[in-house]
């Protein structure tokens, strides 16, 4: 049975929501921190919730707190997801059950309104049960703990007092509890009792019902939630700055090693292909330097056609040493792993997918083409510069490349990041 | 240390069963073709007494010739394409076919789906500093001297680099850039006007090459102009001419050049006149007379690996 006054909450807050959105692509695992501190900036009302198993009576706990009947109350698993209610000038908010069993969205609810809206949280325990379990000391060994970190007060309230008996057996559970949490107040309750006191104007049973003392506690600890959110709100800020602050630090040093690399593997080519095309420059000369007539230029006849000439062996000779040159160049390229051609480029013909086919063209050279390629400072530029155009577009740069550009985008968006979240106290 | 066990029973009856020439099933043409080029290597193996180290040489040459996608070019450069050639001429000589354009090898190059032209085609489609314009024309005819119409004249060249379109590595060249399709009209004619190709070889630090270095050859081709001529009456016809002037017309690497095959190229100036944009431009006449088919079938249709596009 829905109340009207109950409304339904987005599980994490828009305020300034988007502002955090670099932060959280950065910190990922701080999503939950950042949904806070998006609720911490958005200022409001105290948010007071409850949290403990289903069916401890945690909604009718909050509706005697408010005087109305604003949340949901039954005797079975009730309370789905999170509702809230202002009143008196809180923000009341009303979980789900948690159930040990089940790790479904009802706990992510409840797990929301704990840890990203809450400022004060009544941890509800009836002693219809007994003793805690171990997951509801584990529950609120966390709590105390954020207590510690966050100054967010965290209270035990023991409900349904008028359903352990009365006595020796009430008395039993409560010391029972009392030893599970020995440094951590209780608050007996009984919703019925309160119900019935007001109802009946009978100011005992009001008092006996314990809700006036957990008044009394939770109005302490609302008193206290302006300073607690100062607090978080520079705890959480100041973990991520400094969180953020690392990892721009930490990518402008991998930023700085990469870019150091990638320079020093240029050079290490530059300078063994330059060093190479030197020494095949000065052999090169005295191939296409050989005394006497070209006789490659000069063509041979039908007649000759399967027999040896002086003019095919001057093809020859010229075409081997040009042939050893280029797979001497090929050598250096496959060292600094250039000597494919980039994807792109490929063709049907595997043959040809090689940078020094595409560099050298497969055109027959004749001693004036070595002599220009080879033997003149511009040939050997031109070629020393196509080369190191396909030394760029090699596999290994490309990669090294979009290393340089993931780790400067990292730090660029650590440092924007960092931007985005609040900006510490100054004169503290 | 030269030992002599090739002509012994064991190694015998060995490529007997290398071969499974004795067994039942496979292949028995296989068979025997297997059984031969393996007793013919080891009888080299034997001959030259080579040393496992040059075996596996070979054999190690064999991947890179694989991975480097160049078999056919050694093919090529060992005369292997060439010596098949010259066996279509010898049976041609032997069932007293004469006359004709010469065939000549295909090389690896043609791509298919060339767009189709009337008479005459323009192949160039990018600019090419280092080719000058050069015009191919001719007629083709049948054994009679009659012009054939309707035959597909298919036209492939190299640029100026030595590379072909769909096979250029340095990503300059278009679609069927200097290739072409043309149909002949009813006079049997064909026009092309493109770009002068040049003389191109093997890649110089590939497989084919690294072998013919070791032989002291070059693995180079002279410039020419690839055709297939296509039409329903006759053989279809694989040829190339060789541009006259190239020192390497009677050097080629693959063996491709024959008689016939080395049209005159002749220098004019009415390239406007033409269609060129310059007026100085090389001519080239090219005829193609076409041979009968043999016993109403093409005996000389050569099912291969072809590109596409
Ligand atoms: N006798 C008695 N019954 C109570 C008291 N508080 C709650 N109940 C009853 O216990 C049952 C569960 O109460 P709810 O407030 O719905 O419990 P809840 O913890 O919100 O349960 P979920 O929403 O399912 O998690 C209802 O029948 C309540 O009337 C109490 O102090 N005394
Ligand atoms: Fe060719
Ligand atoms: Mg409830």
């Amino acid at each position: 049975m829905p109340n009207s006054l109950a409304s339904s909450p987005a599980d994490a807050p828009d305020i300034d929501a988007a502002s955090f959105a670099g932060v959280l692509r950065v910190l990922p695992h701080r999503a939950q921190d950042l949904a806070r501190l998006a609720m911490l900036r958005g200022g409001g009302a105290p948010v007071v919730t409850v949290i403990g198993k289903y069916n401890h009576g945690k909604s009718r706990l909050l509706n005697e707190l408010m005087r109305r009947d604003a949340f949901a109350v039954a005797d079975r698993r009730e309370t789905v997801c999170l509702s809230e209610c202002l009143h008196a000038g809180v923000r009341w908010l009303d979980a789900p059950g948690l159930d040990a069993d089940v790790a479904g969205a009802d706990d992510r609810h409840a797990s929301t309104a704990l840890w990203v809206h809450a400022d004060v949280r009544l941890f509800v325990h009836s002693v219809k049960e007994g003793e805690l379990d171990a997951a509801e000391l584990a529950l609120i060994e966390a709590l105390r703990t954020d207590a510690v970190r966050t100054c967010r007060k965290a209270l035990l309230v023991l409900s349904q007092a008028d359903q352990a008996g009365e006595g020796a057996a009430l008395d039993r559970v409560v010391s029972a509890i009392a030893a599970q949490v020995p440094d951590m107040p209780r608050h007996l309750v009984s919703a019925t009792r309160h119900r019935q006191g007001m109802e009946a104007a009978k100011a005992l049973l009001v008092a006996r019902s314990g809700i006036p003392a957990l008044e009394a506690a939770l109005s302490d600890a609302l008193a206290c939630v302006g300073q607690a959110r100062a607090h978080e709100t520079e705890l959480l800020a100041g973990e991520m700055r400094a969180e953020l602050e690392a990892i721009a630090l930490g990518q402008a040093t991998a930023l700085k090693a990469l870019r150091q690399r990638e320079a020093d593997q240029r050079r290490a080519f530059e300078a063994e292909l330059s060093a190479l095309l030197e020494t095949i420059g000065g052999e090169m000369a005295a191939v296409v330097d050989a005394p006497g007539p070209d006789l490659a230029l000069v063509a041979d006849s039908a007649g000759t056609r399967y027999a040896t000439t002086a003019a095919k062996q001057e093809r020859a000779r010229v075409q081997v040493a040009y042939s050893r040159a280029c797979i001497r160049i090929d050598a250096l390229l496959a060292g600094h792993g250039v000597s494919g051609l980039p994807r792109a480029q490929e063709t049907a013909a595997a043959s040809l997918n090689t940078v020094m086919v595409a560099v050298m063209g497969v055109s027959v050279k004749f001693r004036a083409d070595l002599r220009r390629l080879f033997c003149t400072a511009l040939g050997r530029a031109r070629l020393h510069a196509d080369f190191a155009y396909y030394f760029d577009l090699s596999k290994d740069r490309l990669r090294l490349r979009g290393e340089i550009a993931a780790a400067a985008a990292a730090r660029e968006a650590a440092i924007e990041a960092r931007m985005a979240l609040p900006a510490p106290e100054t004169g503290a | 240390m030269s030992v002599n066990i090739f002509p012994g029973k064991d190694v015998q009856d060995f490529l007997r069963v290398i071969a499974n020439l004795d067994g039942a099933g496979g292949n028995e043409r296989a068979k025997a073709i297997v059984h031969r080029i393996m007793s013919d290597l080891f009888k080299t193996i034997e001959d030259f007494d080579m040393t496992p180290d040059e075996v596996w040489v070979g054999i190690n040459y064999l991947n890179k010739l694989g991975s480097e996608n160049e078999a056919a070019l050694l093919a090529a450069g060992l005369g292997l394409e060439h010596y098949v050639d010259m066996r279509l001429d010898a049976e041609d000589a032997a069932l007293g076919i004469t006359g004709g354009t010469p065939r000549t090898i295909e090389g690896p190059l043609y791509v298919a789906g060339a767009p189709e032209q009337k008479g005459k085609a323009r192949l160039d489609k990018n600019p090419d500093a280092d080719a000058g314009p050069l015009r191919i024309h001719g007629t083709v005819t049948g054994p009679d001297g009659a012009p054939v119409a309707d035959a597909l004249m298919e036209v492939w060249h190299s640029d100026s680099k030595g590379f072909y379109s769909h096979f250029d590595p340095t990503g300059r060249q278009s679609e069927f850039n200097l290739r072409g399709a043309i149909r002949t009209g009813a006079d049997g004619r064909y026009e092309v006007l493109t770009r002068m190709p040049a003389s191109y070889g093997c890649p110089p630090s590939g497989a084919t090459q690294t072998l013919l270095n070791a032989l002291n050859r070059h693995g180079n081709r002279p410039a020419h102009v690839h055709f297939f001529v296509t039409t329903d009456a006759f053989r279809k016809l694989t040829t190339q001419f060789n541009i006259e002037g190239d020192p390497l017309v009677w050097d080629d690497f693959a063996f491709a050049t024959r008689e016939g095959l080395i049209p005159p190229v002749v220098e004019r100036t009415d390239g406007h006149g033409v269609g060129f944009e310059e007026a100085t431009y090389r001519d080239i006449e090219f005829n193609i007379e076409l041979t009968p088919k043999v016993a109403g079938k093409d005996n000389q249709i050569v099912e291969r690996a072809r590109a596409a596009a």
